[in-house]
Order: C-alpha cells, then structure tokens, then sequence
C-alpha cells in the first residue's frame, strides 16, 4: 500500500508541475501556433494537444524552465507541422518558413524582456533597417549614444536568448 | 594590445559591427584591435549570431501578443483528465485491475531523455524504476523492426522473463525472453519485428501469463 501512495503522489506532482508549465508558457505557445496556422481554433486545439503529449510522454517536469520551454516548443512544433500538412489555411508553406517563424517569435519573446530603450534602438536599427543618423534624432539621443546602447543592447538581448534555452 | 585601443574603447563598437553599421574608419579601428584580440573575436561572433536572428523579428509583433483564451487551460485540462480516464480502463481490461503493489508500482516510472534523447529523436531512451527493479531501454529503428537494448536489475533469479512492445491498441508483441540470473544487472540485445514509431509502451512480465513487472510509455516528443 505504501508503494500504491507514492505512485499517486508521483502523478499528482506531474500533473502540479504540468499545471504550472501551462501557466508559464501556454501564451507563447499560443502565439507560435496561432501565427502559423492562422486561426485562433487551430492554435487552441493545438495547445490542447501540445499539453496532451507532454503529460502522455511524462517527462520529468522538474528539468530546468529553459529546458522545459525547448521541449514543449518542440513538441509545439511538430502538432503545427502536422496540422498545416493537413490543413491549407496554414500560413508557413514550408519547413523553412516554419524554422524563420519561430526563430522570429523567440526572438520577439526576447526583445519583450528588454527595456524599451534597449528595444527601441535594436528595433529602429535593425528591423527596420533606419540610418544612425535617423535613429539618433528619432530617439533625441546623440550619436555616440545610440552605439553604445546598440551594444549593450544587443548583450542584453543574448543574455535573455540565452535564459529561454536558446543555443546559437 | 598596442596600448591605443584597449578592450574598453573598443567593445561599444562590437555592437555596430555585429549590425553591419560600422564607417570604414571605425572598422578598421575594429578590425585591428580583434586581429590580436581573441575575447572581443569571440564577443563579436556571439553578437553577430543574435544579430542574425534578430533580422526575424517583427516589430508590429512585438508590440502586440495573441494571448490563448482565460477556458483554453480548463479545456487541456480536461482533455488529459479524459485520456487518464481512458488510461485507466485499458489498464483494467488488461487485467492490471484490484493492484498489487507491485502491480501499482507500474505506474511510477521515469522517463529520462524526453527532452533531447541522447542519439536523437529516433532512439527513445526508456527508463524506469520501482518495486526494487530497475531497467533502462534504448529502441533503435531498423529497416526490420525496432532494435532494443536492454538493462535490468532486481529481478528475481531462476525465474524467466518476456519483453514486449505494446501497440497503441494495447496489443503486445513479444521482443525475447531471458532468465534472470542473480540480482546483479543483466544487459541484453533484443529485437522486435514493430517499428519502434508504432510502440507506446515497452514492458516486462513473468513468461507464462501474469501482470507485467514494469511498463514504461515510450516518450513521443
Ligand atoms: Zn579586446
């Protein structure tokens, strides 16, 4: 009997620990899938069978946060494929498409965790391809600000790459 | 170093350059520096890298989220509660009702190697331990079947095994059969004609009939 006990209390652990991955990660699980399929009900149903799996494979939810997030992106990821080879609503065409998408998203999930000034001066710069020059006076920065923020911008954004299991 | 530019002076422009956005002056400045420096070469491809992804980002997407409805967890919730359910009853049918604890201990495996299996998604490492018996699997896919390499330790000597695979239906195909010999660890190579993309669950009974002494799910990531 005592073995019976702790075979429920492993489960009900898993099932804490799967309660609070869905509260950690759901949401950009979400937004990964619903940005590759397209629709809202697709992304739901694609959680819902991404959190399936999860309990289903009954990894050990104890593995660190970073960990845990790869591995249900992954498992994310693979519930998107198959949805989109089935469905033609999908808006990534291919692989490819699919690795760019959820590259960007990571990266988006990255910028999000940067102070608006980091953010701000990676986004004008960068993604939007503006001049210095341009950034600087948008910004009311001067020149020399804006390299110095570009830098230790850009480490920042590393260092929040590398806390969400990130690996270059 | 040349004493002219030092780390210091220099790294604000590591920034710049992973971007592409140096003036010729300030690279050559740059590129003098790092042809004798090997940290600020190493910063500099670590900030070239993230450059590189950062081209992905989308602005407008940044800025705004789609957050999965407040009931989308009540409802994955349930969805498990439902395959627990039907977990449960299979398990019954299958005659592992009215558990011994040896039965229940079953159920208290660990899986290791979800999250990144050691040779790749294609070989599931299974592991497991309980009730003093302790094994772990590595299944191989082979252009026959499914190659299992096999370690277990606290079974009972004299007395003789089956491994089996189970199908997602719950029927078993047996992968061999060995007697346990002493209680030290016995490691073997078996092999079975299932695929190992069709097992869910790989398992080990007394040969002759019986509840099995461990089934552990085949991680599916
Ligand atoms: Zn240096």
């Amino acid at each position: 009997m005592r073995l019976r006990r702790s075979a429920e209390r492993t489960r009900l652990d898993d099932e804490v620990s799967l309660r609070a991955a869905y509260d950690e990660h759901a949401g950009e699980l979400f937004a990964f899938a619903e940005r590759s399929l397209g629709e809202r009900a697709l992304a739901e149903e694609a959680v819902r069978e991404t959190f399936l799996r999860a309990w289903r494979s009954a990894a050990r939810l104890d593995a660190g946060e970073a960990v845990l997030r790869t591995w249900l992106l992954a498992i994310c990821r693979n519930v998107v494929i198959e949805h989109a080879c089935s469905r033609r609503t999908a808006r990534v065409a291919d692989g490819t498409a699919l690795e760019r998408l959820l590259t960007g998203l990571q990266v988006e999930e990255a910028l999000r965790r940067l102070s608006p000034d980091h953010r701000a001066v990676l986004v004008e710069l960068h993604v939007l391809a503006r001049p210095p020059a341009a950034v600087a006076a948008e910004l009311r920065i001067p020149a020399g600000t804006v390299r110095n923020r570009t830098y230790y911008a850009l480490r920042a954004l590393r260092l929040a790459l590398e806390e969400m299991g990130w690996e270059a | 170093m040349g004493g002219m530019n030092g780390c210091r002076d220099i790294q604000p422009l590591l920034g710049m350059y992973a971007l592409g956005r140096l003036t010729e002056r300030e690279m050559t400045a740059l590129q003098a520096h790092l042809d004798g420096c090997p940290l600020c070469r190493i910063e500099a491809a670590e900030l070239r890298g993230v450059a590189e992804a950062l081209v992905h980002a989308d602005p407008e997407r940044v800025e705004y989220r789609p957050e999965p409805p407040p009931w989308l967890r009540k409802s994955v919730f349930d969805r498990i509660d439902g395959a627990r359910r039907r977990t449960r009853r299979r398990a019954a049918a299958l005659g592992l009702a009215g558990l011994t604890a040896a039965a229940a201990a079953v159920t208290a495996f660990f899986l290791l190697g979800a999250p990144a299996a050691p040779d790749g998604p294609d070989t599931p490492t299974v592991a497991y331990s309980a009730g003093g018996v302790r094994a772990s699997a590595t299944l191989t896919p082979r252009p026959w079947g499914t190659a299992l390499h096999l370690s277990v330790s606290g079974l009972t000597p004299g007395q003789n095994y089956t491994v089996w695979l189970e199908r997602p239906d719950g029927r078993r195909t047996p992968a061999g059969s060995f007697t346990a010999q002493g209680s030290t660890r016995l490691v073997m190579d078996l092999s079975s004609g299932m695929k190992p993309h069709n097992a869910t669950a790989l398992g080990l009974s007394v040969s002759g009939g019986g509840p099995p002494i461990l089934r552990a799910p085949i991680p599916r990531p």
